[in-house]
């Protein structure tokens, strides 16, 4: 079969599924089809001001899944985006809020400490790996907890004013805000930058001599150190640079949609960045394209339970669902791809 | 006694290569079997078809005078009551004797709890009808090396199987295992279990009832041990033959600068201090020539190739490359950063190359290029194609286009980027480990041809082979190694019988020979 027709196929299979379950829920929680697809489409796509809702979730998710680009790429599956996002969040306040320095300057030296804070945790996972042989899936899962309540305990007893009740940090200074770029709507300066650097991650990947040992390990590292690379050196630059981007999806959400700390400040961004990624097949502009899409699933489920009253448990489930799906669809585009329009598979080697 | 297992005309090819070509056996009732041939003869093709994990070409197999159809291993157990152990541990290591023994079969308690009393009285059984001691609640992993393959052969008896299939289970043990395991199998055999005995160690064939030799996937010989001797043995392992080689233009004479010279070097094992390391091994390898290093596979080669390109660093010796210590050198620095090195490593998918990347990225492997594929650290584009492209018209690579996987490509056309990405280095010393392992005969020719230009061209080469025809046709010098020492192949001595007789272990002076 065409592959690329197999491709297309594959995934309005996919969609069709996906549609399928989620409406079937719906139907059994009592809500009008309709309605709920509406409301979804419109809270996420419908107007100036929602599709701005649908691109500053972008933003974060798709800053940390260029971090996790370049760990996958080097082969470390780093399931810590995360606990890195909130140190990035934690650092990009410490500067925001106790700094006082011209504008440019202070965004740039917030972005500067998210990205080191970021990429620090990262890279602690990567000495653990390097060092004692540490397995990196364990070390971020587990680091995340730790990033995640280091944070929340500066939040509660250093960052929060005194008489404050509830467990936020003071405002951030005018001056390390994210501009604006559209008036009316949440659209910050953090969003083009999110897109300058996935072009930056894909040239870097794809155009350089470090992307090239970074591909070379995760291919194959025994080969890469017979190619005189240095194996170790890599997966520390690799984690660093994929806490680094994680930490700047934290400062995205401090500086340009909250503008100060709080606890829920990231909704699993950390989480389903690993799922863009893999939907993404690991390539940067290929996650521009899937975290749009989920920035925009978490947008209008953000509406569903405003307007309509679905439970947001229920659009976890949708995200969940889209995840599972979008895994399979490379499977079931493979197989339909092998398959001849008469339903005999053809031969493929002898094995 | 009956024939319980014969074969006929067992055929089996992979790709061009043809491992196993028209094998006649027959295994009789309570023999133990000895299946003898040097690396690549076949052996192992062979028992993995008795086995069921390959299905031959052609031939037919015929148990208890039924034509079997042995589909799978669980086929050959289960229907077929033949069991394997092969070289490496099959074992759970964290379960017990006794749990790893009644492995498939675990005794239980209404299938549901298992049953512990009964998994020893089961074992202690087994272990009293073949006279082993062992204690059924012990944990696998702190048994030895040789206990581990009784363990594995008890397991294999407690699924009733009639025939036992070994695969040069020999080959981890030290002496003293080697007898238990004999006397083991000696026990099996007087009960009635038939016993194929594979190994490429000749005093061991000669403790079987009936030998089977095998070269490049022939039987060469079929004997029972009363009749043949240890020189009849060695004519069909290796037979008579030498190899005059046309291509080689100048015999070396001794101006020729030293590029290599390994001095002394000694090594430890930390895994298993028994098993043979490097013992005091010492050789040169001179510009415009080729030494060949022939050997049994896994008596120490590998080792030494790591020591002299850095991989491993050895407890007394040295490296000397032009004259310059290399001993201490990090292997990043010694192959790429100076080119010193020009290196095609053994196992051309797990080292040799990036598979999962396009070709490209595999041609231009190796830091020692970063300089002129990334200037400025930004990638070439037009260059990297363009070496690409030259490296596969030059080496007469099959691929569907220089961006697919590495992986696509067949072994042959792989292991010609390998040589092509690696000979262009120009370095002085051109190490290769096995450089035709499973390519067919056209490949092969390619292959040693390009060699025998670096070669010709005045580079040393270094290389290492388990195909003794290989060694002979190429080398202007021959050593050989055998557990861990070298041993020198007198000058001019091209005769495989003789040479084979070394690896084997069996020469005039045992003493630690020098070669200088």
């Amino acid at each position: 079969m065409n592959k690329i027709f197999a491709s297309a196929l594959s995934f309005l299979i996919v969609m069709g599924m996906i549609a399928v379950v989620f409406s079937a829920l719906i139907r059994l929680s009592g809500f009008e089809l309709i309605t709920v697809y509406r409301v979804l489409l419109a809270g996420s796509l419908g107007s100036f001001g929602t599709i701005g809702q649908t691109l500053i979730r972008m933003c974060p998710l798709l800053l940390a899944s260029l971090g996790l680009i370049i760990a996958f790429r080097c082969g470390l599956w780093n399931v810590g985006a995360e606990g890195q996002l909130f140190l990035g969040a934690f650092g990009a306040t410490l500067v925001g809020v106790y700094v006082s320095l011209p504008s440019l300057w202070h965004i740039l030296l917030a972005m500067g400490l998210s990205f080191l804070f970021g990429g620090l945790w990262g890279w602690a996972a990567g000495f653990l790996k390097t060092r004692f042989n540490a397995n990196e899936v364990i070390t971020t899962l587990m680091s995340n907890f730790i990033a995640i309540w280091i944070t929340y305990y500066f939040l509660q007893f250093h960052l929060k004013p005194v008489r404050a009740f509830n467990p936020v940090s003071k405002n951030i200074l005018p001056t390390a805000e994210l501009p604006i770029l559209i008036k009316g709507t949440l659209v910050h300066a953090g969003i083009p930058i999110a897109l300058l650097l996935a072009v930056a991650v894909w040239f870097l990947i794809h155009r350089t001599y470090l992307g090239y040992t970074i591909n070379a390990v995760g291919a194959n590292s025994a080969g890469a150190a017979y190619g005189g690379i240095r194996v170790d050196r890599t997966v520390l630059i690799s984690m660093f640079l994929s806490g680094g981007f994680a930490g700047l999806a934290g400062m995205g959400e401090v500086l340009g949609v909250h503008h100060l700390l709080i606890r829920g400040v990231s909704p699993n961004y950390g989480f389903i960045a690993i799922a863009i990624v893999l939907i993404a097949r690991v390539n940067a502009f290929g996650a521009i394209i899937v975290s749009f899409f989920f920035g925009a699933v978490l947008a209008g489920g953000r509406h569903l339970q405003a307007m309509v009253g679905v439970p947001t448990p229920l659009v976890d489930v949708l995200v969940g669902l889209f995840i599972i799906s979008m895994l399979l669809q490379p499977l079931l585009e493979k197989r339909l791809a092998e398959t001849s329009p008469w339903g005999k598979r053809m031969e493929y080697g002898s094995l | 006694m009956p024939v319980i297992l014969r074969t006929e005309g067992i055929v089996k090819r992979f790709e061009k290569v043809t491992a196993n070509d028209s094998i006649d056996f027959e295994l009789k009732k309570g023999q133990i079997h000895a299946l003898l041939g040097e690396n690549g003869s076949g052996k192992s093709t062979f028992l993995n078809v008795l086995y069921g994990v390959w299905s031959p070409n052609e031939g037919r197999i015929f148990i208890h005078d039924e034509e079997a159809e042995i589909r799978s291993p669980l086929d050959a157990i289960v229907r077929y009551r033949i069991g394997k152990v092969s070289q490496h541990s099959d074992l759970v290591p964290t379960f017990s004797v006794g749990e790893n023994i009644t492995f498939r079969k675990v005794p239980t308690w209404h299938g549901f709890l298992i049953d512990r009393g009964a998994i020893r009285k089961k074992v202690l059984d087994l272990l009293d009808i073949v006279e082993v001691k062992l204690d059924p609640d012990s944990i696998v992993e702190t048994l030895s090396t040789g206990e581990q393959q009784q363990v594995e052969l008890l397991k294999v008896l407690a699924q009733d199987a009639e025939i036992i299939l070994l695969d040069e289970t020999s080959a981890l043990l030290a002496p003293h295992e080697v007898e238990s395991l004999f006397s083991l199998l000696r026990t099996l055999s007087n009960r009635g279990t038939s016993i194929v005995f594979v190994t490429h160690k000749l005093y061991e064939a000669l403790r079987c009832d009936r030998i089977t030799v095998l070269r490049e996937g022939k039987v060469t010989l079929t004997a029972d041990q009363q009749e043949v001797g240890f020189e009849d043995l060695l004519g069909a392992m290796f037979n008579q033959r030498s190899i005059n080689d046309r291509s080689r233009s100048s015999m070396p004479t001794t101006e020729q600068e030293i590029i290599l010279e390994v001095r002394g070097i000694c090594t430890e094992n930390q895994v298993n201090p028994r098993r043979s390391d490097l013992k005091n091994v010492s050789l040169s390898v001179h510009s415009g020539e080729i030494l060949g290093i022939a050997g049994i596979a896994g008596n120490g080669q590998g080792i030494l190739l790591d020591v002299i390109t850095g991989f491993c660093h050895p407890r007394e010796g040295q490296v000397l490359l032009k004259s310059e210590d290399i001993t201490r050198f990090s292997s990043t620095h010694i192959l790429r950063k100076k080119n010193l090195i020009a290196y095609i490593p053994e196992d051309r998918h797990k080292m040799g190359s990036l598979c999962t990347l396009p070709l490209t990225e595999n041609a231009i492997l190796g830091e020692g290029r970063k300089g002129s594929f990334f200037p400025r650290s930004i990638r070439h584009r037009s260059k990297i194609s363009e070496f690409t492209k030259n490296l596969i018209s030059e080496y007469e690579v099959k691929t569907a286009g220089m961006n697919v996987r590495a992986d696509s490509l067949s072994g042959g056309n792989l292991q010609k980027v390998i040589l092509g990405r690696e000979l262009s280095i120009h370095a002085d010393l051109v190490i290769a480990s096995q450089p035709s392992r499973g390519l067919d005969f056209k490949t092969t020719e390619f292959v040693h041809q390009k060699l025998m230009e670096k070669r010709n061209q005045g580079k040393a080469v270094l290389l290492v082979s388990y195909d003794l025809d290989e060694i002979i046709k190429l080398s202007d010098r021959i050593v050989v190694m055998y557990e861990g020492a070298l041993i020198e192949v007198p000058y001019g001595e091209t005769d495989a019988k003789a040479i084979g007789r070394i690896m084997v272990g069996f020469y005039e002076n045992k003493t630690e020979a020098r070669i200088e």
